[in-house]
């Protein structure tokens, strides 16, 4: 029941969002102001693929190497990974599509791979910073129970350290959903195109096209990801 | 049954256990103790493989310890910590179940196991079973503690200063329902602290370490009457024969204690018949000898009403429970000025009675 609350509002605005997306075009009058090109369902569609496609990259890359770096093994490298991870955020987004469209050419792969670089760094800190925080005791406890390694890591410092690891999930998509925008410049598409296109035109129906619908989307995303969270997390959410 | 034999732990430069013989016996309880930095922890997780000896053999019925994965070896260990070493992610019902989920017992098997033990706790499974460990007591999360030790049915359990988070009140709760497990369970126990009135009510066998060695290994009432060296008497102190009175229960202790049921027409007769055989005192209680007060036979209007010497107590100021140790019932007679106390259950009915003297001829054997 509780759930069932939590999640109604969230439900409802996504449908609102995405029946505005699709219809928004059948509005009279409308049309005629409206980015011409490429209609506003397929844009929201590239989008969401560059979103998805980067940041579960990041995920994929970054969590696997936050578990290494804090195990015994691997804790030589924890210096290194966390200094390629600031290094790789340091480097703006439009710096690396610049670099990396005469390896990779035009298009959605710079993009992603821009988007990737720019959001490993606040999965990877904060994997290592739930793993971390896990109490010593708690992890002595596992170990004289009888847990072996990957248990002690599955059943207890893994799930511990989720809230803290989520939070760095959700930051990186919100900030990814934003910086995504940038992948119009080399053709990937997404909600960027009008936005540069107006700037281009100077055409501030085109902006604002494009630029709501990002923001709402960011928004919309920051939403559902901590609504997951808390439903994974059923004790979690009142530790101290 | 657990023997270490020369058993020696270096870390880094500093010898933490120094060539140690230690054999407790099956069903015993020995407690490690000694100032902090004597080596009893250090000892304490070599039982189960947390820390490896630099040098020696520790064996577990017979069996070396080093021999087979060091998780099975745990899994068949109990350990208890201090109570923040619960799971937060879990809930009591779950922290209990882990070892029997390790060791992949079917579901009906623990759903019952976690119920049994939380009815050997005192904890109702309806009550606690689904709270998360921060939303319990100290001293309930550390009975949690024990019980999750306990799951598995291990015959040997490590407790490293299991309640030494818990105030002092709630940890001599915790001790006194610690014991009565024991007696009923019968493990071998191994069990670190650093309070000698915990290690003197608890223990069979007191081992006694410094700089680690193990400086005198018996009884309780040998250590405390013989002490081996002036380490020993320094460490138990001067109140030796204080702290012995917490050895003995009440129960163990208490005499037949007279009563009259004042709710019978008969009371009167009853009294003046006491009265005649010289008493000059009796508890009253009610037909179910449910302890109400007590009454004074010797009382100047006795003659004209037998009762006028009655007077009502406030039965669990006054009284004490059966598994109260002698000590407490030792600080209730002063604390409230009497001679004599009577010893109840946990309901309030009268069990017996302790006298001054009969603490005097405890201490004295």
């Amino acid at each position: 029941m509780k759930y069932f609350k939590a999640w109604l509002g969230i439900v409802l605005f996504t449908f609102l969002f995405l029946y505005t997306v699709f219809n928004i075009s059948l509005w009279p009058g409308l049309k005629a102001v409206l980015y011409p090109r490429v209609s506003l369902p397929q844009m929201l569609g590239q989008h969401l693929i560059l979103v998805a496609i980067s940041s579960f990259a990041a995920v994929l890359a970054g969590v696997p190497l936050g578990i290494f770096v804090t195990r015994k093994s691997g804790s030589g490298f924890k210096g290194i990974a966390g200094d390629l991870g600031a290094l790789s955020q340091t480097i703006p987004p439009v710096a690396v599509l610049a670099l990396a469209v005469p390896l990779v050419g035009f298009g959605f792969k710079p993009t992603v791979l821009a988007l990737f670089l720019y959001s490993i760094l606040p999965i990877l800190r904060n994997t290592i910073a739930g793993l971390e925080e896990v109490s010593p005791t708690v992890k002595e406890a596992a170990r004289g129970m009888g847990m072996t390694q990957s248990e002690i890591l599955l059943k207890v410092e893994l799930p511990l350290a989720l809230p803290v690891l989520f939070a760095g999930i959700r930051m990186s998509v919100v900030v990814n959903v934003g910086t995504a925008t940038i992948g119009a410049v080399v053709g990937a598409g997404g909600l960027g195109n009008p936005i540069i296109s107006g700037i281009v035109w100077n055409n501030q129906a085109f902006i604002l096209e494009g630029a709501v619908t990002t923001a709402v989307l960011a928004v919309l995303l920051d939403q559902i990801i901590g609504r997951i969270e808390q439903s994974v997390l059923p004790g979690n959410r009142l530790l101290s | 049954m657990i023997q270490l034999k020369k058993v020696t732990m270096v870390f880094g430069g500093t010898t933490a256990v120094n060539a140690l013989d230690l054999s407790v016996e099956k069903g015993e309880l020995c407690v490690l103790i000694g100032p902090s930095g004597c080596g009893k922890s250090t000892t304490l997780k070599m039982i189960n493989r947390m820390i490896i000896p630099t040098e020696g053999k520790i064996f577990i019925d017979g069996h070396d310890n080093m021999a087979g994965k060091p998780e099975l070896l745990r899994r068949s260990i109990g350990y208890v910590i201090q109570s923040i070493g619960l799971f937060p992610h879990m809930t009591v019902r779950d922290n209990i179940a882990v070892v029997p989920r390790l060791m992949k017992w079917d579901r009906d098997r623990v759903k019952k196991r976690v119920t049994e033990l939380m009815e050997l706790i005192d904890l109702d499974p309806v009550v606690y079973g689904e709270k998360y460990p921060h939303e319990l007591s100290g001293g309930e999360a550390q009975r949690i503690g024990v019980a999750r030790a306990l799951a598995a049915d291990p015959p040997i359990l490590l407790m490293d200063e299991p309640f030494g988070a818990v105030d002092p009140l709630g940890r001599l709760l915790l001790q006194d329902e610690f014991l009565s497990i024991q007696r009923k369970l019968k493990k071998t126990v191994v069990f670190v602290t650093h309070d000698l009135d915990e290690a003197i009510r608890l223990a069979d066998r007191i081992a006694i370490m410094k700089d680690g060695r193990i400086v005198q290994y018996d009884i309780p009432e040998t250590i405390l009457t013989s002490p081996a060296n002036s380490f020993v008497r320094d460490f138990v102190g001067v109140d030796r024969s204080l702290k012995k009175l917490s050895r003995y229960d009440a129960a163990q202790v208490m005499r037949e204690a007279r009563s009259v049921d004042i709710e019978t027409d008969k009371v009167s007769e009853h009294l003046i018949k006491l009265s005649e055989q010289g008493a000059a005192f009796v508890w009253a209680t009610d037909a179910r000898l449910q302890l109400k007060g007590w009454i004074d036979i010797k009382h100047p209007l006795f003659a004209a009403d037998p009762l006028s010497g009655y007077s009502k107590i406030e039965v669990f100021n006054i009284a004490v429970q059966r598994e109260d140790s002698l000590k407490l019932v030792l600080s209730k007679m002063l604390g409230q000025g009497i001679k004599n106390v009577p010893v109840v259950d946990k309901k309030g009915i009268l069990q017996g009675e302790i006298s001054l003297r009969d603490i005097e001829q405890v201490s004295e054997s």
